[in-house]
């Protein structure tokens, strides 16, 4: 059975970044004087975080980022990693696509209609980005027959 | 790496390759739409920055003689002023250990065009104004186009108050036809809007202008009607505050009592001030003009100075 070493661990980091940003960028959100961040023609993360498309249905972005991010950490968690429960993997897939179809939506927004780039935000999109490759690539191993039904065979030297 | 590639077989499961597939298109997505934003698209132009107020109708308006504000008092002959009301005991509005102004509005809003101007006028008596933009209320809204100040990025100083401008939407429509967001109220500022508009006549939400001057008054709509504004370019604004006449001008036309008015709602704004300063400074606050509006509020009136 084919295992998984780095990417379990990737992907916590990537989670817990995530949030931390996201909860940042939903505090700026309602308070625009805390945001510290590059500003210049190309760059304001305030122009983005205060822009019509910071918010859909009434919702802050920033705030579905926190509903993002939250599950996914859980699903990120070590123990959900080695679960034998398909839902969870199926779960954190879903999650996953719905998080990048949602940067592709919000990076075309600052490219097209704000016409400015938030550096805070792009960080938030690049860990999705690759929490969507990580889980991606993982799923296969995850998903597949016998997944987590069984211990990992002792390391070498290990006598227990 | 992740290994999804059995290894008897050696190449990739099917799975593992229809994984790695959508991983490559996704990439690829992100990558075209990128690139397709910095080859076809314009480079986006420096957003439009309003101009800085010119330094000669801000003196105008910094310079106002007291004895201007004292003539005026607090009417304005042919227009019917609307005074901030005196709300109920607030818990102090102070920051940076000073009383506070706190004026929220928007740039499209022709009432706040219109409150701005007493609000500066009175504003520069206790302090400077070091950056201040010009500003217009929207083309498209009643009372179009009145020239008046944005407080977006305002920066003032003063020994005895500050400045709070929170300006929640641009003048101008983006190209959505909607009116960019400048701003957000903070929970504490939304918190005083829903306590105190409704004290002055206002609703708990969407009230523009909200002035709450340092926890004594709040006004919730301008001072005099914006209509005193209109056609005028900011320039003849400030030359009216500065001298405050009525009658008819050289060509018979009459002269609005654009400058009584602004002046008037200044004393009243500087009378707020000064009962949150402790009547300091006592050059203003001891002012007939000053003492006339305290009058008029019901707020507390302090001696005179003794050269009146």
């Amino acid at each position: 059975m084919p295992t998984l070493r780095w990417q379990p661990i990737a992907s916590l980091v990537l989670s817990v970044y995530g949030l931390g940003a996201s909860i940042y960028l939903t505090i700026t959100h309602f308070e625009p004087k805390a945001l510290a961040c590059v500003s210049n023609v190309h760059f304001s993360c305030e122009k983005v975080t205060q822009s019509p498309q910071s918010e859909i249905v009434g919702i802050p972005v920033a705030m579905l980022g926190l509903a993002f991010f939250v599950p996914m950490l859980l699903l990120c968690l070590p123990a959900a990693w080695r679960s034998a429960d398909r839902r969870i993997h199926l779960a954190r897939l879903a999650l996953s696509v719905t998080g990048v179809g949602m940067i592709i939506y919000l990076i075309s927004a600052e490219l097209f209609l704000i016409k400015s780039i938030c550096l805070w935000c792009s960080s938030v999109h690049v860990a999705t980005l690759l929490l969507f490759i990580i889980i991606a690539t993982t799923s296969p191993i995850v998903l597949a027959p016998g997944y987590g039904t069984f211990d990992e065979p002792p390391a070498d030297g290990d006598q227990s | 790496m992740t290994e999804g590639r059995p290894a008897a077989e050696g190449r990739p499961s099917r799975p593992a390759r229809l994984a790695w597939g959508a991983v490559v298109v996704i990439l690829l997505g992100v990558v075209a739409l990128v690139t397709y934003a910095l080859t076809h698209v314009s480079s986006p132009s420096a957003p439009a920055q309003p101009a800085v107020t010119s330094p000669a109708v801000l003196a105008t308006l910094s310079s106002i003689p007291v004895s201007t504000f004292d003539t005026v008092g607090v009417t304005a002959p042919g227009t019917t002023l609307s005074p901030p009301s005196v709300v109920a005991p607030q818990v102090p509005l102070i920051v940076q250990g000073k009383p506070d102004v706190l004026f929220v509005g928007s740039e499209f809003c022709p009432f706040c065009a219109a409150e701005r101007w007493p609000l500066v006028v009175a504003l520069a008596r206790f302090g400077t104004f070091t950056e201040l933009h010009d500003g217009t209320s929207a083309g498209q809204a009643v009372f179009p186009n009145t020239s008046t100040f944005t407080f977006d990025g305002v920066s003032y100083t003063s020994r005895y108050v500050t400045l709070t401008g929170v300006e929640l939407f641009s003048g101008t429509t983006a190209a959505d036809g909607t009116f960019t967001r400048l701003a957000r109220l903070t929970p504490s500022q939304a918190a005083l809007v829903a306590t105190y508009a409704p004290q002055a006549g206002g609703t708990t939400a969407g009230t523009m202008p909200f002035v709450d001057v340092a926890g004594q008054l709040v006004a919730v709509t301008s001072g005099f009607s914006p209509a005193l504004l209109a056609g005028q370019s900011q320039a003849q604004i400030a030359g009216l505050v500065a001298e405050p006449t009525t009658g008819s001008g050289s060509t018979g036309t009459p002269i609005p009592p654009t400058g009584q008015a602004v002046i008037a709602v200044a004393n009243q704004l500087s009378a707020g001030i000064c009962a949150a300063t402790g009547q300091q400074p006592s050059a203003v606050c001891r002012s007939k003009g000053v003492r006339a509006a305290d009058t008029a509020l019901g707020l507390p009136v302090p001696a005179a100075n003794p050269s009146d």
